[in-house]
């Protein structure tokens, strides 16, 4: 899956980093922002609602979208993205044009 | 009725099994999708070319890869799937082997939280009924809808 959102990202221009679990991610976080994190919800090591949650706790994530990307679709964990601080829900499988545009609006209301 | 071999080594081969072939088709998958990345790449890039004629076919080849990348997620579900299969025969092994085993409630429960696909819930009701304080699975409708979702908070 990181494959295919990296080649969807990378089509339109963006750089991009990845890690392979949620752990890794927050690691390199605390050492580089970056302008955009997509995340997948189950992860092993750090899911992907706990990661949400401790960047949100770093400077410099405080305003940074943060996507969450999963196969699940039900409200009670859609709801505890949210109160992680997700900025946004996209249920697999996702539409690369539609992530674009998605991101087109995230960066053009930033 | 007796089984005349042991069940605990025959879960753990079947997830043994199911961990083999999920390794083996994540590594053709990373192949492919790296494969279909290029195209994407050379697409955009074609794309910006001064050529028309160029462009023209980089539009083309942009949107073919793009709809290859969405028909690939297909792989993720079905990895999904088998994880969650594979994780709950290591669950009933484990149960088996336990000293003081665990209720069939309480191995049932473990098993559908480890679920994250609706259909997986709904086929787990359907075969085994409802565990008793389980979050409900949606409607086919309302599931079917969410795919592809995006929601911004």
């Amino acid at each position: 899956m990181r494959q295919m959102v990296r080649a969807t990202l990378q089509s339109a221009g963006y750089d991009v980093v990845e890690a392979a679990d949620g752990q890794e991610a927050l690691e390199f976080a605390r050492g580089k922002a970056v302008d955009l994190v997509i995340s997948d919800v189950n992860m092993p090591r750090m899911d992907g609602i706990t990661l949400v949650h401790e960047l949100r706790a770093l400077p410099g994530y405080r305003l940074t979208p943060l996507l969450l990307l999963t196969t699940e679709s039900s409200q009670d964990k859609k709801q505890e993205g949210k109160r992680a601080g997700a900025t946004g829900w996209i249920v697999k499988p996702f539409n690369p044009a539609q992530l674009l545009t998605t991101l087109t609006k995230l960066f053009g209301n930033s | 009725m007796t089984l005349p071999i042991p069940l605990p080594p025959l879960l753990e081969l079947a997830a043994a099994q199911l961990e083999v072939a999920l390794q083996n088709s994540n590594s053709q998958v990373e192949r492919l999708a790296g494969s279909v990345a290029a195209f994407a790449k050379l697409g955009a890039e074609m794309c910006a070319n001064e050529d028309p004629a160029v462009a023209a076919q980089g539009v083309r080849v942009a949107a073919e890869a793009q709809r290859a990348l969405f028909a690939m997620q297909f792989h993720d579900a079905l990895a999904q799937r088998m994880q969650h299969v594979r994780d709950a025969l290591g669950d009933m092994h484990d149960a088996l082997a336990a000293p003081v085993p665990p209720s069939a409630a309480a191995l049932l429960a473990v098993i559908r939280a480890r679920y994250t696909m609706e259909d997986e819930r709904r086929l787990f009701d359907v075969v085994l009924g409802s565990v008793p304080g389980a979050p409900a699975s949606n409607a086919d409708s309302e599931h079917e809808a969410l795919r592809g979702s995006v929601e911004l908070f």
